[in-house]
């Protein structure tokens, strides 16, 4: 398997598909971290002291078995468990220079910056051109050529424009699969986030979806930095810059992601990587 | 389903006689058994087209009568056509939905999307369920002592639309809190993790999904409004005005039609006050009004389900 | 930037939306308990009338003076015997035809069952109560006259048919539902061991589904008891013992309808009419508890 992984990260870094650098870390710069955070569902205990860092222009993959918390950890960094009832987060989440997981925070504005796409494609049902603009015009954006633009600029931005343009006021749900999720990302592109969260993103896609999603988060990291959880080894290690390992509630190792795949050092780790168990 | 009397034929050569007889047997009981559910359906579906055959049958004459559908009724109903009584239901379901269906809407969406655990959302939810289960007799009379007695409203449309909606708000919240439990929780996470309010959420976004289903229910429910009687007695009253004037604009008027505080008389109280009759002019205008009541409730269903299909149809092609 | 609400308070006039209509519905149904309570209550706290002679006397007649009391006579005994009465026997009627044919739409050919059996039961619920009277009045009671080749025909019996007809289209789709909601695994585990298909539907689907049954049953019930002009139509309005399933006689609720509107409110006749609607409430109440105990046991017992 390790050497599989090897072989398979120089292909993708000679690829033409992917210009950027992955496997390891290329920014200093953090654009949001976390200290001690701890996630309860009622009484369950499902997140313990998480503190990670995450990079401007860095993608970094959070992995592990089902259950393990990744996603738990990952609706935390944009308060989205706020809106699951009996949902505890405790610690701090610190997004340009201040801790937002506090009572008085405005989340509205923070999840503007801090966008999310999820595991099944959800565009609503409304027009591709609404699935971009129903948002920013429920944030106050009424310029009609302002919307004009931002979804053009968005679409673009998913590589999703040529196959689209002639036919933005079609149904969202006339595309195939895999463009339904790009147009989710095309969404979340037109808030202008600073950092995008995915969930899984490529899970209920083929392959050839999958791989356009992957170019896609390369091609829009620049930036920003992008979170994704995924039980895919070969995305994480294709995509991301950096790697945590969540194991039973806790993140037990962190590291380039180059460094986590060929050189683990956590035993729990070593066994997922070589399928001891999944 | 896999044929369990294959199954058992299959294996039976290899028992013993009286396994063999116990096996028979109980195939037998099968068949029996298939055979009495079955004339249980027969019979069932049998009395309802009877049902309304029969009503169509003994009514349809009636609704070629020159003036049923538009004279006024005359000697206290028991002569003359139907045609307040029908605009009377029809107005009383309106007034009824107008005050119903945002009130059983907002209702749902709060215990769908803001509804706290705890004491209040089980109060809250416990008094809809007993709303639902009351006797619409005593809602009548709940109606009749608050809005007739102690508002003073008399026999009013009003009195009598109040009394539907409390009858129409736990039907019609149980299919709003399903329509919009039944819209996938993605679409709610989308928009809120693009900094949307569930208020926005709702409003934009899980009404819409959920609008066929609510719509079909909605007029399921326009049609036990319409037929309800029990709860209309002592509250919209068991007439209506000599006179009713449809052009009046003077909404205070005893004899404006659209006069809300004026008594009125719904089909199915207009049935139930003559039903007893001997002549057989009433006879034939109770048979008459039972068949366009019939007609309209038939409308009903047809039509919810029509309405349904066509939006579910316009908002996954379109 | 249009100049906006900020999302914060669009989500409190969203949450005191919504949370005043849910307020509004709740007020009003503690406002009816109350009322009713307080109007019926009366009747004992106010106007003197016995409890134990409103429950156990048998003569009502709000009419006459009890010459010993100065009161009307409010002994609610045959009411309540003849409400309790056609509930039972319109259960007993309705629920082995509604199981039964919950059972054949279920297992043994659901194509059909979906297709034009649903659509036509749900016609059923859909078909006022007064046009179920009407038919009662005119074809039941006409039969049980000839049948029995009694003068009236009106009564508990007649009352009882056709409240099982109105009660039948709830419990068997509440019936359908229980059904289907049994696991597809249990019915395949017991096809494989051998056993017919009948044999599987009564041991293991109709045990399995048994307090949802239970359910749909007392629904049906709630039905029944609370069910006024239907019965009104063809029970004849008696208000005495009954003494056969074919005299005339009256229930709660018919008596409910006659009456209510004859005496002005705050009369003894009237509270007595309101104790009368106490009860009804009271049995719903009762009614609701039981499907909650039903519920929670089944709750319990699936762990």
């Amino acid at each position: 398997m390790s050497n599989d992984t090897d072989q398979f990260l120089a292909s993708v870094e000679t690829s033409e598909r992917t210009p950027r650098v992955t496997g390891r870390a290329i920014s200093n710069e953090v654009m949001l971290e976390t200290h001690d955070v701890n996630v309860y569902y009622g009484d369950n205990h499902a997140l313990n002291d998480t503190s990670l860092k995450f990079h401007t222009g860095e993608i970094t993959a959070l992995i592990g078995p089902s259950g393990c918390g990744k996603s738990t950890f990952l609706r935390s960094l944009n308060l989205m468990n706020r809106e699951i009832r009996g949902c505890r987060v405790t610690g701090e989440i610190i997004y340009r220079d201040h801790n937002i997981n506090t009572s008085t925070e405005n989340l509205y504005e923070l999840r503007k910056s801090i966008g999310m796409v999820f595991q099944q494609p959800n565009p609503f049902h409304k027009s591709i051109r609404e699935n971009i603009t129903f948002a920013p015009k429920r944030h106050g954006l009424k310029d009609k050529d302002a919307l004009d633009e931002l979804v053009e600029e968005s679409l673009r931005g998913a590589a999703l424009w040529d196959e689209v343009k002639d036919k933005l006021d079609e149904s969202a749900f006339a595309l195939s699969g895999g463009q339904q999720q790009r147009l989710c990302i095309a969404r979340t592109l037109a808030m202008r986030p600073d950092v995008i969260l995915f969930d899984e993103p490529c899970s209920a896609l083929d392959p050839i979806s999958t791989l356009a999603i992957e170019d896609l988060m390369l091609s829009i990291v620049e930036n920003r930095a992008i979170v994704i959880v995924t039980h895919n080894m070969e995305q994480a290690s294709r995509v991301s810059n950096r790697t945590a390992f969540f194991y039973m509630g806790d993140m037990v190792e962190y590291g380039e992601t180059d460094q986590i795949f060929q050189r683990p050092n956590d035993k729990r780790l070593n066994d997922y990587l070589t399928g001891m168990f999944s | 389903m896999a044929n369990a009397t294959s199954v058992t034929t299959a294996t039976s050569g290899a028992h013993a006689p009286e396994q063999e007889g116990r096996i028979r047997r109980s195939m037998r009981n099968d068949k029996l058994a298939t055979g009495i559910l079955a004339a249980i359906v027969a019979i069932v579906m049998l009395i309802v087209v009877a049902m309304v055959a029969y009503i169509l049958f003994q009514g349809i004459g009636m609704l070629f009568q020159p003036g049923f559908l538009t004279e006024a009724s005359r000697s206290n109903g028991t002569e003359g056509g139907i045609a307040y009584q029908l605009f009377d239901s029809f107005y009383l379901l309106i007034l009824t939905l107008i005050i119903s269906l945002p009130i059983s809407l907002f209702g749902a969406v709060f215990l769908v999307e803001y509804a706290p655990d705890g004491p209040v959302t089980k109060i809250a939810s416990t008094a809809i369920e007993t709303l639902s289960s009351l006797p619409s007799i005593v809602v009548g009379m709940f109606g009749f002592l608050m809005f007739s007695v102690n508002f003073g409203w008399g026999y009013s449309l009003i009195s009598g639309a109040i009394a539907l909606t409390m009858f129409n708000i736990p039907i019609l919240t149980r299919v709003i809190t399903q329509a919009l439990e039944d819209v996938p929780s993605s679409q709610r996470d989308a928009c809120l993790a693009m900094g949307l309010t569930r208020w926005e959420t709702t409003l934009h976004v899980l009404i819409p999904a959920a609008m066929p289903a609510i719509v079909t229910g909605v007029v399921l429910s326009a049609g036990r409004v319409f037929g309800e009687a029990a709860a209309l007695l002592f509250t919209s009253g068991m007439s209506s005005p000599a006179r009713l004037n449809f052009f009046s604009l003077n909404f205070a008027s005893p004899t404006c039609a659209w006069n809300i505080f004026r008594p009125g008389e719904s089909l199915a109280v207009h049935i139930y006050k003559i039903y007893g009759e001997g002549s057989p002019e009433a006879q034939h205008i109770v048979w008459g009004t039972a068949a366009v009541l019939m007609i309209c409730v038939l409308l009903f269903n047809v039509l919810s389900r029509i309405a349904g299909k066509a939006l579910a149809r316009r908002m996954t092609a379109e | 930037m249009a100049k906006q609400m900020p999302k914060r308070n669009l989500e409190k006039v969203g949450l005191s939306v919504t949370g005043a209509c849910v307020a509004l519905v709740t007020l009003v149904v503690v406002a009816l308990i109350f009322m009713v309570a307080q109007r019926g209550l009366s009747t004992f706290f106010k106007d003197g009338v016995s409890i134990a002679e409103f429950f156990t006397s048998t003569r009502w007649n709000l009419a006459m003076t009890n010459e010993e009391t100065g009161l009307p006579f409010t002994g609610a005994l045959p009411l309540i015997v003849t409400s309790f009465a056609v509930t039972i026997f319109s259960t007993v009627i309705a629920v082995p035809i509604a199981i039964g044919a919950a059972i054949y739409v279920v297992e043994i050919s659901p194509k059909f069952g979906q297709k034009y059996f649903q659509p036509l039961i749900e016609l059923l619920v859909g078909i006022p109560s007064v046009v179920f009277g009407l038919i009662g009045f005119h074809v039941i009671v006409r039969a049980v006259r000839v049948i029995f080749n009694v003068e009236l025909g009106l009564g508990i019996l007649p009352g009882s048919i056709v409240l099982a007809l109105m009660i039948l289209p709830t419990i068997t789709t509440l019936s359908i539902d229980a059904l289907r909601a049994v696991p597809q695994s249990y019915r395949e585990g017991s096809l494989a061991l051998g056993y017919t298909r009948w044999q599987t539907i009564w041991h293991v689907v109709l045990k399995s589904a048994t307090p949802s049954l239970m359910t749909a049953v007392i629904l049906g019930m709630t039905r029944a008891f609370g069910e006024t002009l239907a019965v009104r139509m063809v029970i004849g309005g008696v208000e005495t013992m009954p003494t056969s399933l074919l005299d005339s006689a009256s229930t709660i609720t018919t008596t409910l309808t006659t009456s209510m509107a004859v005496y002005a409110t705050g009369s003894v006749q009237n509270d007595a009419l309101w104790t009368l609607g106490l009860l009804l409430m009271g049995m719903s109440l009762i009614f609701i508890m039981i499907i909650h105990l039903i519920g929670a046991k089944g709750a319990k017992a699936r762990g």
